[in-house]
């Protein structure tokens, strides 16, 4: 009589681990990642050693670790991420733009990390062209590590 | 046609063992399948070392040869066959198959077996006739027995060590005919002990007494580029020799200066493999049944292997003939496809294995299978430790 209750659960769980593959390989790409080529702490902003001792370190990875389960769109509808776009004038920043990045063609954007303190870099514009980067929308450029939010000052409105 | 077999508690198989030749799926394209039939004609088993490939096909073997020879075990001699790890619990068999007239009678035969300590526990067969219900028309449990269909009841012994089958096939019972001339078609390079040659024995002799099969291996063999013209078989006269031994082939080679005879010593071990396998090959396509191959790309290209697999495409095999085989060689899973390809691991001792259309992965059949099994996507691969 055919059955169809053979069962195998090493097998079964095999081919749910294929699922969990196959769940990861359609979600991955559209998740926020962060790239720290673009970091330095001597010109502007704080450096980790700076952080750690003022033990806002930790509240730094905790940030970076739950910003990494959402996407960029997400980030910004939760208000955790805000994207100015050019480097702002300096009217509005203590920062400058260091020299080895470009003018244009990237978004500068900073991600809210606890109270005043801000995560400052950018995402590569979705349209700059360039080649075998599937994930380049998704990246965001660490630069800076803003702990008076500096990098984009509120201009006070008129009163 | 074997449509599925598989086997709980015996050799590395723990849990069930499955293995399915059934294509019933929408998306399986008619050309991977044998005719009309939802049926593949040959599957490969792909895996690491150890990993129960060549185990999947002694289940196959094991199940046949209970069902077709086992009257020749001695009456208190026990049942061949390991259970996991040696254990004393129940073994669990299943075969589910059709004979050759299928198409025009939609039957399928199911064949459920279980043995205890060396012994037969309990038997089944069933017949199922096009979307009726399946109907059981032969039970045993221990001594009882109820025959709907044999018309057995008359005074046949069913010994304890010794399928309902091979007894029938003992007594010649009219009604089991087609059983065993169908088990007969079903030819293996895997017994209980491992991996062995195909039987090479009245080969050179069959070759002799038919010279059209042997003119189509000399043109099979022409074609794969061997520098061979022709094949000559040649008798002796020595009475002391054994008959299957008087019989030898002579390899005749091409060369610059016009042809040269070589025996079978002087010819690759491809070749001489060749000169064996395409007989089965050539047999199994003539009269359908079964070949179990283990390590099919042993001593041949993988080129060779596909073109014999290229045999079995959906207009040129009338007969319905099927083949299983085992190979280390990624390569034959662009032929096989997901469909026709078995992926096995071991876990704790316990082999599992699944076919390639039952991992949820959106793997389009034009993409190259090899490739993402060679990148590990379709786990079965070894998983090696490295040295620091």
């Amino acid at each position: 009589m055919p059955k169809k209750n053979r069962k195998n659960p090493k097998k079964e769980n095999a081919l749910k681990s294929f699922e969990t593959q196959n769940s990861l390989n359609n979600n991955i790409s559209k998740f926020c990642c962060f790239n720290f080529k673009y970091f330095r702490s001597t010109e502007n902003g704080q450096s980790f050693e700076e952080w750690q001792g003022n033990n806002i370190l930790a509240d730094l990875m905790n940030k970076l670790k739950e910003f990494s389960q959402l996407s960029v769109e997400e980030l910004k509808q939760n208000h955790r991420l805000k994207i100015y776009g050019p480097f702002p004038t300096s009217k509005c920043t203590d920062f400058k733009l260091p020299t080895d990045l470009p003018k244009n063609g990237i978004k500068w954007s900073s991600f809210r990390i606890t109270g005043e303190k801000r995560l400052i870099g950018f995402f590569v514009s979705k349209e700059a062209e360039i080649d075998d980067c599937k994930n380049i929308a998704n990246t965001f450029y660490v630069v800076f590590l803003d702990e008076n939010h500096k990098f984009y000052k509120s201009i006070k409105k008129h009163t | 046609m074997i449509i599925e077999y598989g086997a709980k508690n015996c050799f590395s198989f723990k849990d069930w063992l499955q293995i399915s030749f059934e294509a019933t799926r929408k998306d399986v394209p008619k050309d991977y399948k044998i005719g009309d039939t939802d049926v593949l004609p040959y599957l490969c088993l792909e895996g690491s070392n150890a990993s129960g490939k060549t185990n999947a096909l002694k289940v196959i073997y094991f199940i046949i040869s209970f069902a077709r020879n086992s009257f020749d075990n001695k009456p208190e001699e026990k049942i061949s066959y390991d259970t996991f790890f040696n254990n004393e619990e129940k073994a669990d068999f299943f075969l589910t198959f059709t004979l050759d007239d299928y198409l025009k009678t939609g039957i399928k035969y199911y064949y459920e077996f279980s043995l205890k300590k060396g012994k037969v526990f309990s038997e089944s067969f069933s017949e199922k006739i096009g979307s009726k219900k399946a109907k059981k028309i032969f039970i045993r449990n221990k001594s009882k027995v109820e025959d709907k269909y044999f018309n057995t009841n008359m005074g046949i012994k069913f010994r304890d060590n010794v399928s309902f089958f091979s007894t029938l096939f003992q007594y010649e019972i009219d009604k089991s005919y087609p059983f065993k001339s169908y088990f007969n078609k079903i030819t293996s390079n895997v017994n209980y002990f491992g991996s062995s040659k195909l039987s090479h024995e009245n080969i050179s002799k069959i070759y002799y007494d038919n010279p059209n099969l042997l003119k189509i291996t000399v043109q099979e063999l022409s074609r794969f580029d061997l520098g061979l013209v022709n094949i000559v078989i040649e008798k002796s006269e020595d009475p002391s020799i054994p008959e299957d031994k008087r019989y030898y082939p002579i390899f005749v080679h091409k060369t610059e200066e016009g042809t040269c005879k070589l025996t079978e010593y002087s010819q690759s071990a491809g070749t001489i493999k060749l000169y064996y396998i395409l007989l089965y090959f050539l047999s199994l396509m003539m009269n359908g049944g079964l070949l179990i191959m283990d390590e099919i790309d042993r001593e041949l290209h993988d080129e060779i292997v596909s073109d014999l697999l290229s045999k079995f495409n959906n207009t040129n095999n009338p007969k319905g003939a099927q083949l299983i085989f085992t190979s280390h060689n990624s390569r034959l899973l662009d032929d096989a496809k997901k469909y026709r390809s078995y992926f096995f691991e071991k876990e704790n001792g316990e082999s599992f294995c699944y076919r390639g259309d039952e991992i949820p992965l959106k793997i389009r059949n034009e993409r190259s299978l090899a490739a993402l099994y060679n990148n590990g996507d379709l786990g079965g691969r070894p998983n090696i430790a490295k040295e620091e």
